[in-house]
């Protein structure tokens, strides 16, 4: 009445009741790890469409949810809508201001879903539109064009959409 | 009959459900035992614990059917099919995960049964390969910056099935069987296994293997068990 090799057999139930035991490793979502990239844009003379220009004090505020949208310098990031494929923001120059100027613009962009890695999930990036910045309903807009210098928003480490004014 | 009693009370107290022994008298006069070869049997029989699970957990569905068939003196070549359907909430993911799977390999019985008997303590080796299918149903979007309200996605390029998935993985597994009437066999086992390889699916990963279970970015080892009901259909070969 015996067991021929009761140590591997030991060895081997007892790596298994271990495991088991042991709560399974969580993967973590590492921090740092790219995530959804937002829009960079920045402003360009309209009439020397390759050299950046300053618009001075301006004031960017999203539509839907009426926030302002922090801004640094130039660039400058617009975080993308996920549930549906344009957003709007207004683009005020001087505001408060007598000259005050407000242009109600809407981005256009197509959206794909990237795999990263089980914890992160999923990533958005996306693809312009040819007619990726669209006046909606402005007589005098300051925002007087754009042209778009890279399709593809797949990070934020280049300007994607340059404003000319 | 006092080693009889030892022999009940060993095995009551490693599996709870072993019921009534096939009792034989022991000729204390009989040589010392010379085996007679046992026939060549072939088991058959399932999992229990799949379906007990599909009955309390409403996001499982699976069951499992296991053979072993002795080929010498304490080997056994042995066999698992099953198929799992498994719905899972992993992280920032909603998934489904469905497929079949088959596992061969042998078992080694490392225990020395009494005449008559035919109970088990074994190891064993399976390859394992399994072909399914995964559908993401729905997931939430990761971004750094929280400025708007994210809501799952259900519909977009990656809300859909992946078909034509597959895998393959080695099991290195541990268990008993007791015979517990004179066809029938409870087994428990436990097992370790590892991935060898596997067909990923584009713009996703298999994160759940029917069969190899959770499928973890960091390493390829798992761990899974069973615990089944087997019939034993005696084949007997040669003359009589």
């Amino acid at each position: 009445m015996k067991n021929s090799h009761p140590f591997l057999f030991l060895f081997i139930v007892s790596s298994c009741l271990l495991w088991f035991t042991q709560c399974e490793k969580d993967d973590i979502c590492v921090e740092g790890t790219p995530g959804t990239p937002r829009l960079v844009f920045d402003f360009y003379d309209v009439e020397n469409p390759e050299t950046l220009k300053d618009p001075g004090n301006f004031a960017l505020t999203a539509v839907a949810t009426s926030t302002t949208i922090e801004l640094g310098s130039g660039p400058y990031t617009l975080p993308l809508r996920n549930d549906q494929d344009f957003t709007q923001f207004t683009l005020t120059l001087n505001p408060g201001q007598e000259d005050e100027n407000q242009d109600l613009i809407q981005i256009q962009y197509l959206r794909e879903d990237q795999y990263i890695n089980r914890a992160c999930g999923f990533r958005a990036v996306y693809t312009l539109n040819p007619n990726a910045l669209v006046h909606l309903d402005d007589p005098e807009p300051w925002i007087k064009g754009f042209y778009i210098i890279e399709t593809t928003v797949t990070d934020e480490t280049v300007v994607h959409l340059a404003l000319l004014h | 009959m006092k080693q009889w009693s030892i022999w009940l009370c060993c095995i009551s107290l490693s599996l709870p459900m072993s019921w009534g022994q096939q009792t034989q008298p022991i000729d204390s006069t009989a040589q010392d035992a010379v085996k007679p070869p046992a026939p060549l049997a072939l088991r058959f029989g399932v999992d229990l614990s799949r379906p007990l699970r599909a009955q309390l957990d409403s996001d499982f569905k699976g069951f499992e059917l296991v053979g072993d068939l002795k080929v010498y003196n304490d080997l056994y070549v042995a066999l698992e099919l099953g198929n799992e359907t498994r719905t899972q909430q992993s992280e920032q993911i909603n998934f489904t995960s469905e497929g079949n799977y088959l596992k061969l390999g042998i078992d080694y019985n490392m225990y020395d049964n009494w005449v008559g008997m035919n109970n088990q303590v074994y190891i064993g080796l399976r390859l394992g390969n399994s072909l399914h299918q995964q559908t993401v149903n729905s997931y939430t979007l990761y971004t750094t910056h929280h400025f708007w309200p994210e809501s799952p996605v259900t519909n977009s390029n990656a809300t859909r099935t992946y078909t034509d998935l597959n895998a393959q993985w080695v099991e290195v597994l541990a268990g008993i069987k007791v015979q517990v009437l004179h066809n029938i066999y409870l087994g428990l086992s436990v097992r370790m296994h590892r991935l060898l390889s596997q067909k990923q699916p584009e713009n996703f990963n298999n994160l759940y293997v029917p069969g190899f279970n959770k499928v973890t970015d960091e390493n390829n080892f798992g761990v899974g068990f069973n615990y089944t009901l087997t019939y034993s259909i005696p084949i007997r070969i040669g003359k009589r």
